[in-house]
């Protein structure tokens, strides 16, 4: 069983310490509360008869297969885990992404694999001929090619691979239905992760980062950066055959249609951007502090699977008070991350809001 | 008669319509069979939720009265996969539109615009392959 000395508060205070005399105590003190978070999530996750199978459950164990140009899923195995690189860059693009994908997840928020159990991540890539996309099937990434004139492959992008990922954890924590305004929030939380994923890896803090996601994926005759933005959504693209990026940023201009399942990849703009103003009023690492509070939100068991933007907004600003206290800086900057987007977050009546 | 076949969703959200008048095809009699004979009563309809990023796929066609099917990209299969992958690949031999989805919300007909230099109609040709 393992025991902390230095209790949580006091690491928490050092973990935000800016004095220039302390280089790496910050660091430390991060460090050890991130511990402290695997100890406490690996033991609400895994049942107490396996304590002893902590280490197997944390394992990563990816799998790579290829679809050689079919649609027949999963497509004969490539790359398992542990195994040296290919020389197929799609096939080591995905092995690499799933990598950092799992390495957010449970180095910053003590989870094990999308499901908290340590699943095996499969992806399987060169899916059809010239298919313009990258999907979650429920259990496996799937990975187009790109038609090579508008699109690239699509494993090119850190956050496309992070964003799919994170529909498997959505799939396993809120469950958020794929219409409407919880499937714009399914879709945001995938551009959330998606985005910290790739932060992570690189290390970029929250005024370093680009904000943007699918950057990568459009080939040079595209005049546009990416498919989305999170800071400016509507301002990812703009092109003459495929447009103006349509994403609204704020609730005044919500998209009602009833294509793309109500929008979902439209109006995931707004919780975006809302993610977007908490993090940088936050500063330093976006993963951090505004991750972990959309974290704590998603795994709260407080966000009904119908879930508003209202509502999700009302866990995340409780989730932030729960963590960091009420009136702290953390929840009084995710209630204006909120307020930002035109976003007010509903009323609780009850432990769960329906 | 006009069939529109239009693909929103995906990853990136985009809408793509594609669009031909089976009238001033050559083989117009096959056209109306096939359309005729589709389950348009009993199509799909809206995803099952459990895959996310997969495309959506809306087919109109200006029958009387018209009939319109919703389908899921994992359902586009048999009969429906035929009609639109004919439809892409007459489509492509006239001006194709690649329109993202209008910020006002509405729906959007009519072309967009297109760029001769992209050589658009050799991406259609090239998705027909695989009739993505």
């Amino acid at each position: 069983m393992t025991r902390f000395i230095v209790p949580p508060y006091l690491l928490d205070h050092l973990a935000q310490a800016e004095s220039p005399r302390l280089s790496r105590a910050p660091e430390a003190a991060r460090h050890g509360l991130r511990q402290l978070d695997e100890v406490r999530a690996l033991r609400s996750s895994a049942p107490p008869t396996r304590q002893g199978a902590v280490a197997r459950e944390a394992a990563l164990e990816r799998t790579i297969a290829d679809a050689r140009g079919t649609e027949e899923l999963p497509g004969e195995t490539v790359r398992s885990e542990g195994e040296p690189p290919t020389d197929d860059v799609a096939v080591t693009e995905a092995y690499d992404a799933l990598g950092a994908t799992h390495a957010l997840f449970l180095e910053v928020y003590g989870r094990s694999s999308i499901d908290g159990e340590g699943l095996p991540l499969d992806a399987t890539v060169h899916y059809g001929l010239d298919y313009d996309n990258a999907f979650w099937n429920g259990e496996r990434m799937v990975f187009g090619d790109g038609d090579g004139e508008v699109f690239r492959r699509f494993t090119a992008s850190v956050s496309v691979v992070g964003h799919e990922l994170a529909h498997g954890v959505t799939q396993y924590t809120t469950g958020l239905e794929y219409q409407g305004q919880s499937g714009a929030l399914n879709e945001s939380v995938s551009d959330v992760f998606g985005a910290l994923v790739e932060q992570h890896l690189l290390g970029q803090a929250a005024d370093e980062a680009s904000w943007l996601i699918g950057e990568g994926l459009f080939t040079d005759e595209v005049q546009g950066r990416a498919l989305r933005s999170m800071a400016a959504p509507g301002t990812a693209y703009d092109d003459d055959v495929l447009g103006t990026d349509p994403q609204p940023a704020h609730m005044d201009d919500y998209v009602e249609t009833t294509t793309d399942s109500g929008g979902v990849h439209l109006n995931s703009g707004i919780p975006n951007r809302a993610f977007h103003l908490v993090a940088v009023a936050l500063g330093g690492n976006a993963w951090e502090r505004a991750g972990q509070v959309w974290y704590d939100a998603i795994t709260s068991g407080d966000v009904s699977p119908t879930a508003t933007f209202a509502e999700f907004a009302a866990v995340t600003v409780a989730s932030a008070e729960a963590r960091y206290g009420a009136g702290s800086e953390e929840a009084r900057a995710t209630a204006e991350g909120w307020r930002g987007v035109g976003v007010a977050a509903a009323a609780r009546t009850g432990r769960r809001s329906s | 008669m006009i069939v529109t076949v239009q693909r929103t969703g995906g990853f990136a959200g985009l809408t793509r319509t594609w669009r031909v008048d089976v009238e001033a095809e050559p083989d117009t009699e096959s056209w109306l069979v096939l359309i005729d004979g589709l389950p348009w009563s009993s199509a799909p309809g809206a995803d099952d939720g459990s895959q996310a990023d997969r495309f959506v796929w809306v087919i109109v066609a200006e029958t009387q009265p018209v009939r319109e099917a919703t389908l899921p990209e994992q359902q586009l299969t048999g009969p429906w996969r035929e009609l639109v992958e004919r439809v892409r690949s007459a489509s492509s031999a006239a001006t194709p539109s690649s329109e993202a989805a209008p910020r006002d919300g509405g729906t959007h007909e009519g072309t967009g615009p297109h760029d001769e230099a992209r050589s658009h109609d050799r991406t259609d040709a090239r998705d027909d392959a695989g009739a993505r």
